[in-house]
């Protein structure tokens, strides 16, 4: 090959774009300190056999895979959450809970266009483990806009909603929301402040609880939000950039994780998505 | 400011039509104009013109938080966006159709098909386990089974009469197609009361229409 380009999918990162990475990162550190979440670290390479009952059927698809000298089949990170929830039931029983965890390294997933983010994508977020008590919640999502607050310059919303507001719908309905396609489901889902969801009295104690965020004006409530139903159990949220309409970062409940790898737990977490902010500055 | 992109031709026709009955003003030479985008009287909103096949990725990436296009190339690109409303107007059908001698039970294994929904065409044929070929073409796509370049083609059509003119028929239906509202999810967040407005509006005049 004469030509000196990066694979499809991935990138160099000159000092200006790698400062801008820093900087990202910095003013996550920060926060996350302050809030007491511990930096851990999982092989950026896992054994697919142990991770494969942790991802959802979509992320399975779209694991990178190749083989080992034995001919077992090794797959490169697909996300941070299942990962941390295999180390934490392997190493980490014996800890104090709750834990309160954090990392900042990249996945890689199949990718059919860089526009939606290639196959390298950067990731910052933390995972509360071992506290099912609104508190937990409301830390994570406190962390995540503290995080976007200190950068500064996004104008950002997060749409907040709960597994719970999707109880009595048909299959048919869930996956209409699941696939944003509101023809099917019969309606645009409401979106609004917290009167929306008077009918969920978590989301509603919830809601009380983040009004003292200084950016409590930016959440919304969305009686449609739906993500990725094999992992989440409970508040779902997802933050976007008003500007470059782009989803930055997203999170939510996911308390059957970490039994799938023996140590039920209940867990909530959030990831940023570093390069979705990143290209926003530039 | 909400931004729709609209595919030229037909669907713009019939986009421009429903919105001048709700009340937004466009200038009258929208229709013939080389401009790429329009303004209503109003400010409220900006129309993209662009092609139908271009539309699903202006949406999807937020350059437009609105988009008209046809169902037929939505299930062709399966774009990542909302789906808010169907239109109604602009119908067709994505056909197999094969020369007057041929009938459905002639498309068998390593047939050749022609066609320019090369996703929706590989779709059919391994739906129903059938092995096939696709060519992908841009345009004329009834010449292709007339010079030997396949055997039957996979194209879209709205009254038959281009078939027929070529010696063609219809062997089956793939799917219909309608004109849909089609929304950026994170548009639509920002945009809220605007694009629900307009959607009101929009499916009262359609309803009472119907």
């Amino acid at each position: 090959m004469k030509s000196h380009l990066t694979p499809f999918g991935v990138s160099d990162y000159t000092p200006n774009q790698t400062q801008e990475i820093r900087d990202i990162l910095t003013c996550a550190s920060t926060v996350f300190d302050h809030r007491l979440y511990k930096r851990i670290k999982t092989p950026t390479i896992e054994y697919f056999d142990s991770l494969e009952r942790g991802l959802g059927d979509n992320l399975k698809k779209k694991t990178i895979k190749f083989f080992d000298k034995n001919g077992d089949v090794l797959i490169l990170r697909p996300d941070n959450t299942t990962p941390i929830a295999r180390l934490v039931a392997t190493h980490m029983k014996e800890d104090p809970l709750p834990l309160k965890l954090c990392y900042m390294d990249p996945i890689f997933i199949q990718s059919s266009s860089s526009l939606d983010g290639g196959i390298a994508r950067f990731q910052v977020g933390v995972e509360y483990i071992g506290e099912e008590s609104l508190s937990a919640d409301v830390d994570v999502i406190e962390t995540c806009m503290d995080v976007l607050d200190k950068m500064g310059t996004i104008d950002y919303g997060i749409d907040i909603g709960h597994i719970e507001l999707l109880h009595g719908l048909s299959d048919e309905k869930r996956h209409a929301l699941l696939s944003n396609d509101y023809l099917s489901f019969g309606a645009i889902p409401k979106r609004g402040d917290d009167s929306i969801v008077y009918s969920s009295s978590i989301l509603s104690s919830l809601s009380k609880r983040l009004k003292k965020h200084p950016s409590a004006s930016r959440i919304t409530y969305n009686t449609g939000l739906v993500k990725n139903l094999y992992y989440y159990t409970g508040v779902i949220f997802e933050v976007f950039d008003k500007n470059s309409k782009k989803v930055i970062a997203s999170g939510g409940r996911y308390d059957n994780l970490l039994g799938k790898f023996g140590y039920p737990q209940p867990a909530v977490g959030f990831a940023i998505k570093v390069d979705a902010i990143r290209k926003k500055k530039r | 400011m909400i931004t729709i992109a609209v595919a030229k031709g037909y669907l713009l026709t019939e986009t421009l039509h429903l919105l001048t009955k709700n009340g937004y003003r466009f200038s009258d030479d929208v229709l013939t104009t080389r401009k790429l985008f329009v303004d209503d009287s109003s400010n409220k909103l900006r129309l993209l013109l662009v092609r139908p096949w271009d539309v699903p990725a202006y949406v999807e990436h937020g350059a437009a938080d609105l988009g008209v296009v046809g169902k037929d190339i939505l299930l062709e690109q399966t774009p990542n966006i909302a789906t808010i409303m169907d239109l109604s107007f602009g119908s067709c059908s994505l056909v197999i159709a094969g020369p007057e001698t041929m009938n459905i039970s002639d498309l068998t294994h390593n047939i050749i098909v022609a066609s320019k929904f090369v996703n929706s065409a590989t779709h059919y044929f391994r739906s129903r386990g059938i092995k096939a070929t696709i060519v992908k073409l841009y345009g004329a796509i009834e010449l292709a089974p007339l010079t030997g370049l396949s055997d039957v083609i996979c194209d879209l059509t709205a009254t038959g009469r281009t078939l027929k003119e070529n010696s063609l028929k219809i062997l089956d239906t793939v799917f219909t197609s309608t004109a849909h509202l089609i929304a950026n999810p994170i548009g639509l967040k920002v945009h809220t009361k605007d694009i629900e407005t307009l959607v009101q509006t929009l499916s009262h005049n359609h309803s009472k229409n119907t």
